[in-house]
């Protein structure tokens, strides 16, 4: 496999929420607006491209019933430093994302990928790999933050897009809305993937 | 081996039983199926182990072990904990004087919303309470704001927290009138559960809109609107206190009601007794 297909496979055949179906906590509460969905993710790809090429380079030298503890560890520490991070140079943003952000630590794509690929691969294939898994993780949650807050919030990134008195649809942007527009997501995710497979 | 392999999966797990085994899995008597899954559980170990053992096999090897292998195990950990918290007081300390900066402006409109009007440049009155009259650093715990308007003193403010909620500490601002009667409560930061206790900061920031103090749905926190020491009773209904607890938070209720009375002794200390009369506050 080639560096290219390494980092795509994130995107679409491996998409860690169109896919593997994980780190579905922020993706239904921070999907709110689409700011805070670019935001988590790429809060979460700079965790997950440091936690993988951290946890690759550490591979050899962790004993193998210590290393849960230790990627956890690892992965703990990236999440602090984004946290202090945003805290100091993005208050808004860090102040919408609230404790959203400490919760990276216990994101499963994080954990699966440092496990799954990262404990087994070289530096570079698993900075590729946390890269590709990051970039598919904010690539769903802005499709999914566009949605709920044209629906919900008539805007994009907060720049109105309706007069005020186009009615919204409210429950797009509270919790059902999450769930109903995911599931929207995935069905149209298996459609076009059958699609696809049934032409080839 | 080959045989044993199937067979124990099928003793095991109910969905394996129907076909070979239907009437001991009808059987209302307990003990057998129990009995047998322990002997095949037992027996299991030392027949079974070369294809599907091997996996925990090789764990269990080093941990039955020597004592070497586990204080390599601890010295490993312990390692990169080391690491970690050093890297993260380094980004602790870079970023903290940003992150003050970033919450300033917060703050200035907080303050400007819990006192009464005043048109000095209040945070230039900050000074330290708790300790009283410490440096304003890292140490000092609480710290408190002068308000005045003409040269007269209209408010103070504190800046305070309490342990006793329901998440991690509790940061707040409670800002008074001179004669100590509450003008507001700011909530800089908490924890409390998400649709329970976080509602003690709802209405925080309508201190000066008089409709939604006076509202009988008005939120937890603008009860205390014009609230003074020894007149209301600081303490939640259920402790025979005349404050009305959020529901299903009487602990969050609790603590922020027990922080403003604190603050506003504390204030009260500090400002009519010339600064002199410490220890009175716990």
């Amino acid at each position: 496999m080639n560096q290219w297909q390494n980092f795509a496979k994130g995107l679409w055949n491996e998409n860690p929420i169109l896919r593997i179906l994980l780190g579905f906590c922020p993706t239904l509460a921070v999907t709110t607006s689409a700011t805070d969905a670019v935001g988590m993710g790429l809060a979460a790809t700079f965790v997950l491209v440091g936690s993988n090429t951290v946890i690759s380079a550490i591979r050899k030298i962790v004993p193998s019933q210590m290393r849960i503890p230790i990627f956890i560890v690892v992965i703990a520490t990236f999440v602090t430093v984004v946290d202090l991070v945003l805290q100091a140079y993005f208050p808004a943003l860090s102040k919408s994302l609230g404790v959203f952000i400490p919760l990276i630590v216990v994101n499963c794509i994080i954990l699966g990928r440092a496990e799954a690929f990262a404990s087994k691969n070289g530096i570079g294939s698993s900075f590729i790999d946390g890269l590709g898994m990051g970039v598919g993780f904010t690539l769903a949650l802005l499709v999914l933050g566009c949605v709920r807050e044209i629906l919900g919030s008539g805007s994009i990134f907060g720049v109105p897009l309706f007069a005020a008195d186009v009615p919204r649809v409210l429950i797009f942007v509270l919790p059902p809305g999450a769930f109903l527009s995911l599931g929207c997501m995935l069905w149209l995710m298996n459609e076009l993937d059958q699609r696809r497979k049934r032409r080839v | 081996m080959s045989t044993q392999d199937p067979k124990a999966p099928s003793g095991a797990s109910a969905a394996g039983s129907p076909g070979p085994e239907p009437p001991e899995a009808k059987a209302p008597e307990a003990p057998p199926p129990p009995a047998k899954d322990a002997a095949a559980a037992t027996a299991e170990p030392p027949e079974a182990q070369a294809p599907e053992a091997a996996p925990p096999q090789a764990e269990k090897v080093p941990e039955a072990g020597s004592v070497a292998e586990g204080i390599k195990m601890v010295l490993t950990v312990a390692l990169f904990t080391l690491l970690s918290g050093a890297l993260l007081g380094f980004v602790y300390r870079q970023t903290k004087p940003r992150i003050e900066a970033a919450k300033l402006p917060e703050k200035i409109a907080a303050l400007a919303n819990i006192l009464p009007e005043f048109d000095n440049a209040i945070l230039d009155t900050l000074r330290c309470a708790e300790p009283d009259g410490a440096p304003v650093d890292d140490k000092c715990l609480r710290r408190m704001y002068t308000a005045t308007k003409d040269g007269r003193p209209v408010g103070y403010a504190l800046e305070t927290f309490t342990t006793k909620g329901y998440g991690a500490r509790i940061d707040l601002l409670v800002g008074c009138s001179a004669d100590f009667a509450v003008t507001g409560v700011y909530i800089l930061g908490h924890q409390e559960t998400p649709g329970l206790g976080a509602k003690i900061v709802e209405g925080h920031k309508s201190w000066k809109d008089a409709a939604a103090i006076a509202a009988p749905d008005r939120p937890y926190i603008l009860q205390f609107a014009g609230k003074r020491l020894g007149e209301f009773d600081f303490r939640v209904r259920k402790d025979g206190g005349q404050v009305d607890a959020i529901t299903a938070s009487t602990i969050s209720s609790r603590a922020v009601a027990g922080a403003i009375e604190q603050a506003l002794t504390l204030l009260r200390d500090r400002t009519t007794t010339g600064g002199g009369g410490g220890g009175g506050a716990p």
